[in-house]
Order: C-alpha cells, then structure tokens, then sequence
C-alpha cells in the first residue's frame, strides 16, 4: 500500500480490499475513503479554504486566509500537521521530534508505523511530507522520499 | 478553483462566517451591504449584492414621479377650471371671459402630454422593478 503525507495530512492508496482491511486490522486504525484515497475520519471534509483566525477543522483557528484545491494546501499555507497522537490538526511547529530511522539502500526504514510529519531529520530540517510503501506482510514501511514542506 | 462565501461589509469591513476577512471591496464600501466574498488561492475579493439599492432607488424614482404626476394633474385641471370660470367679469361688472389664449390652450395641451409622459416613465419603472435580475 501506498502511504503519501502531504504537509501532515495522510493519505493511503491500497492496491488491494484486502490490503487495506488487514492493514487497519493489525494496526487497529480506522481510514474512510475521500477522493481516491483512504484517510483519518478527522481529516475527511476539511474545508478547502482557510478564514484567519476561524478554527480550521473545528479545533485550530487558521492563520491565513486560503482557498485551495485540497486540504492539504490549506494545512500547507497555514503551516498545519496532522497529529498522530492527539488525531488533530495542530500548528507544525509543536511538534518536536528526530527522524532518526536509518536510511537502508535507497530508502528509510520506518521502526514505527507511520513517522510522524513535522519530525526533524539529523540535520534539523522538518520533515513535512514523505511518500511510502508499506508491506502488510513484512510489516514495514519503505520511506522513499521525504519533503521539507 | 475557488470558494465563494456569504459576507457582509460594513465601514469597509467585510466578515464572512463571523470573522473579518482582508478582502478587495468591489464597491464604494462605504454603506453596509450583503455579498459574497470569493476566495482563490491568497486573494479575497467582496462583490457586493447591489440589487438592493436598486430597488430602493426604483422605488424613491417612482414614488417622486407619482407626485410630479399629480402636481400636473392638478395644475392642468386648475388651468382648465380658469379657463371657464369668467373670473373677469366678477372682478370687472360686465367684461366678458375672455377666450383661452392659444398660448394658454398651448399650455394646458402641454401640461396633459408631460403628465402622460411621466405615468410612462413610472410604468416603465415599475417593470424594470419586477425584473431586477
């Protein structure tokens, strides 16, 4: 299965029914379809646009007025990410974290089940965005590339 | 694409959704007003629904024409009540009422004509009214 992370917002592409459905099994996640892709129920229905200071998602007020073609421009432009932990949208600069998985091959080796967007690298630099691979079967997620925004 | 919000502008402020937006004003912006805010990528701009004023000007229009009307009517109706009263001959014991001037004919002829002309006006006025767009 594909896992794509755009600026914190979490998208998973299966190749098969069965993929995803033993995939949300084991790691006991829920991810309901939006679009072309399965996601985060908090995440579905985002508002494609941003009013400043009006909470974006019901909880965060955004910073910038916005209007864009996915959510994930808008958690973009008001410097959002997607909590793993807490399952809510939160600014990108409180998340505190090292992106320390070592790189094998040509890719990155997750040890946990999804790195967690807004994760510094060893350089320090915020690792927003990454698209993966993630084998049900192995139970491991190939980074293939990361994005710093 | 882009997303278009209900709004409202008053003193130059517009606020969409219960918040002030920094948007172009597409108008004078300086009367209060209902519109929408259209937002695309980083711009904001607010389009004003100027229907409304519209409508209020039609209706002060007609209602001023309405009164233009009866003034003429009344003025007319007062020339021609003159025109027969032999007014003179009361204030002159036996000078025979004069015959209406053919200026004066003239003048009621035209008063009778402007008062028509604005009854159309304020039809015309009061059709384009029903049809605001």
């Amino acid at each position: 299965m594909r896992i794509v992370c755009r600026h914190g917002h979490y998208a998973f592409y299966p190749f098969t029914s069965t993929e995803l459905s033993r995939f949300c099994s084991k790691y006991d996640l829920v991810l309901e379809p939006e679009e072309d892709y399965y996601t985060f129920p908090e995440l579905i229905d985002a508002d494609r646009y941003s009013l400043a200071a009006k909470p974006w998602l019901g909880s965060l007020p955004a910073t910038k007025t916005f209007e864009g073609r996915h959510a994930w421009d808008v958690m973009r432009a008001n410097d959002f990410v997607f909590s793993l932990t807490t399952k809510l949208v939160v600014p990108k600069l409180s998340i505190v974290g090292v992106y320390d998985n070592p790189l094998t091959g040509y890719y990155w080796r997750a040890v946990t089940l999804l790195p967690q967007a807004g994760y510094r690298d060893l350089k320090g630099q915020q690792i927003l965005s990454f698209d993966a691979m993630h084998d049900v079967g192995l139970t491991e997620t190939r980074i293939v590339s990361v994005g710093y925004e | 694409m882009s997303k278009t919000l209900p709004a409202t502008c008053a003193a130059g402020i517009v606020t969409a959704l219960g918040v002030p937006i920094d948007a172009d004003i597409l108008s004078e912006g300086v009367g209060s007003s209902e519109g929408v805010v259209i937002l695309d990528d980083e711009d904001a701009t607010y389009i004003p629904k100027t229907s409304g004023d519209l409508d209020t000007t039609l209706d002060k229009l007609i209602n001023a024409l309405t009164q233009v009307k009866v003034a003429l009517d009344e003025t007319k109706s007062g020339l021609q009540t003159l025109a027969g009263k032999n007014y003179l001959i009361a204030a002159t014991a036996g000078v025979p009422d004069p015959a209406a001037s053919t200026s004066w004919v003239s003048n009621i002829t035209n008063l009778g004509a402007a008062s028509t002309a604005v009854a159309s006006l304020k039809t015309e006025l009061q059709t384009l009214k029903s049809q605001l767009k």
